[in-house]
């Protein structure tokens, strides 16, 4: 008994305490694609949006010429995508595309079409380092009629703390140029806008800090309503609450500062606006490509001249396919 | 009698053994060595001494021997009881083949299949502690803090990337570690079957990229990080508080009422009284 007993003893044993890795090894080997060399990323984008003030009607009243109901629905699209022309630990070049259009339900007259093409190059002098340049232009549709172009350009600068942070120092120059009344010959100008950024990152979560002056400067005299100076601070979090969800929450305060008398209060009063806008986003992936998301825009801009003020709320439902 | 006697203690002794060998065993298959921290997708577990595998929940605990598993959608964290943490991409099988904490830290994981990255304490950076991650081929020890390490089974081949710090490399074939290469942040290497590791270079952001995508929990379709900025482009503050339609118009379409009106004219002067 006791021969047949001490193989079959030591066999136990050793199935005991035989290393799982040999099991693991001894099953078939799945396939894993290499890491791609990707160069190029398309995206896809649609779906419906509600927008409470489409008009920007002030609180409580319709300007003249405007709908007596500046709330309506929009179906929307957009399309875009980016070619890495260099791509290497030093250097990068790429072009991007992107598209947008919304199509309204009722006031046609709003609906509003998007083309930005931009190019970028960086380098960085060190691992931590990033220097670059964005350039393009920028162009909307609104309704039927050419609203604005704007040629930009974009040096930046971005200081990448390890795993953990980012700093971003953001330059932009562009020169707008309004197409259609009532703003054609009257806002054009040039805009400049410095702005610095700090996102702090735990794991998929960050947070970050934004600060941004900016100056526009309508050319002709007529646009002396818009011309301003505004400061801007902002702060924004992103987390995963789970089942596979990101969430993204961002609020920003403007304080808009025109320095000549406004023609809409008689040219007696300089016009002082306080915006604040939030946004809060939720994107849950359905497979590797396709994405589902909820948006809502939140703006209340409180003008000192009574016609300026107003609320708007936008609330988006979007499928996105990206490749 | 004495052979019938003989007979008796050896059998006794052998189930000695046994019970001793089982023992140390089952304690040393469940000891446990630290927890899921997030789960994305469809993940298992081999438990050490388990005939089947079951699925990975977060907080479900991480035993010395167990043998993770992700299927092609699915990523996981796990938290580590002396505070690494390792992230498996998608489609990786990763065992935990030891794990020390005192005297010094020792840890060395078996990476079976796919790409895992290892975020790891400072605690390593002692003189005796230990830090690895063995593929088929090649074996990637920690001097620094953070690594990732790919095996690719149609290429027989791993790619090293180090992130933080310095990463040492060797192949699994150098025992003596004759031919051991260190990487540093950006830095990767390959090594074949065999083979020494090829000389260190930058690696294409490219490249990069998607293995960080693949190793990141919390992500959008696509393989983009939802909550990662691009250090490569500019990103105005604030953007993301502005909907497409309020970036364009954001004014009411009011006409101005032009032209300013002429300033007042002086005052006249008043004449005798």
């Amino acid at each position: 008994m006791s021969a047949r007993l001490v193989p079959a003893m030591v066999l136990a044993a050793l199935t005991l305490v035989v290393s799982p890795a040999a099991r693991g090894a001894d099953e078939p080997a799945q396939e894993q694609p290499a890491p791609a060399e990707k160069h190029w990323w398309l995206h896809a984008d649609s779906g419906f949006q509600y927008d409470s003030n489409v008009a920007l009607d002030p609180s409580g009243q319709t300007l003249p010429g405007a709908p007596s109901n500046p709330a309506d629905g929009a179906f929307i699209v957009g399309a875009g995508g980016r070619y890495d022309v260099v791509d290497s630990a030093r250097w990068q070049a790429s072009l991007e595309y992107d598209f947008y259009q919304s199509l309204h339900f009722r006031l046609h007259d709003f609906n509003l079409r998007s083309n930005r093409v931009a190019g970028t190059a960086g380098y960085a002098p060190t691992s931590t380092l990033w220097t670059g340049v964005q350039a393009g232009y920028q162009h909307f549709v609104l309704g039927d009629q050419p609203y604005s172009g704007a040629p930009f350009v974009t040096p930046f600068v971005s200081l990448v703390q390890g795993d953990w942070g980012l700093t971003q120092f953001v330059y932009q120059h562009a020169q707008v140029t309004y197409l259609s009344p009532p703003f054609e010959d009257v806002r054009t100008g040039p805009t400049d806008t410095a702005s610095l950024s700090q996102t702090l990152y735990w794991g998929a979560r960050y947070v970050t800090l934004g600060y941004e002056f900016g100056s526009v400067r309508p050319s002709s005299a007529a646009g002396d309503d818009y011309r301003e100076r505004y400061n801007q601070v902002s702060v924004g979090a992103g987390f995963s609450p789970g089942w596979r969800t990101t969430v993204d929450v961002n609020y920003l305060f403007r304080y808009e500062n025109y320095p000549d008398p406004n023609s809409a209060a008689d040219f007696r009063t300089n016009r002082q606006d306080a915006v604040n806008q939030f946004s809060v986003s939720i994107r849950r992936p359905l497979s590797p490509y396709l994405s589902v998301g909820l948006a809502y825009y939140g703006t209340i801009d409180d003008s000192n001249i009574p016609v300026y003020q107003y609320r708007r709320n936008i609330v988006s439902a979007e499928v996105r396919v990206a490749y | 009698m004495r052979t019938e006697i003989g007979r008796r203690w050896s059998a006794s002794l052998l189930v000695a053994v046994w019970l001793v060998a089982t023992s140390v065993s089952m304690a040393w298959s469940q000891e446990r060595v630290g927890a899921v921290a997030a789960v994305e997708g469809q993940a298992e577990v081999l438990h050490p001494g388990a005939s089947a595998s079951v699925p990975l929940a977060q907080g479900d605990p991480i035993l010395l021997g167990d043998q993770l598993r992700t299927r092609p959608d699915a990523k996981v964290r796990v938290t580590l009881r002396e505070g690494s943490v390792l992230t498996l991409a998608p489609d990786s099988q990763l065992m935990i083949t030891e794990q020390v904490v005192a005297p010094a830290s020792m840890s060395r994981f078996q990476l079976l299949l796919g790409t895992i990255k290892a975020a790891v304490t400072e605690r390593y950076s002692e003189p005796n502690a230990r830090f690895e991650v063995e593929t088929p081929t090649a074996i990637a020890g920690v001097r620094g803090t953070s690594f990732l390490a790919s095996y690719d089974t149609t290429k027989d081949e791993t790619l090293v990337v180090g992130l933080v710090d310095v990463t040492r490399v060797r192949s699994l074939a150098d025992t003596r570690g004759t031919a051991v290469v260190d990487l540093g942040p950006g830095i990767a290497t390959r090594v074949r079957r065999g083979s020494r590791p090829l000389a260190p270079a930058p690696i294409p952001e490219s490249q990069l990229r998607p293995l960080q995508d693949a190793t990141e929990l919390g992500q959008q379709a696509g393989g983009r990080g939802a909550n990662r900025l691009d250090a490569r482009r500019p990103v105005r503050p604030g953007e993301r508080a502005t909907s497409t339609e309020e970036k364009a118009v954001d004014q009411p379409l009011l006409s101005p009422q032009s032209p300013k009106p002429p300033p007042p004219p002086p005052p006249v002067p008043r004449v005798g009284r």
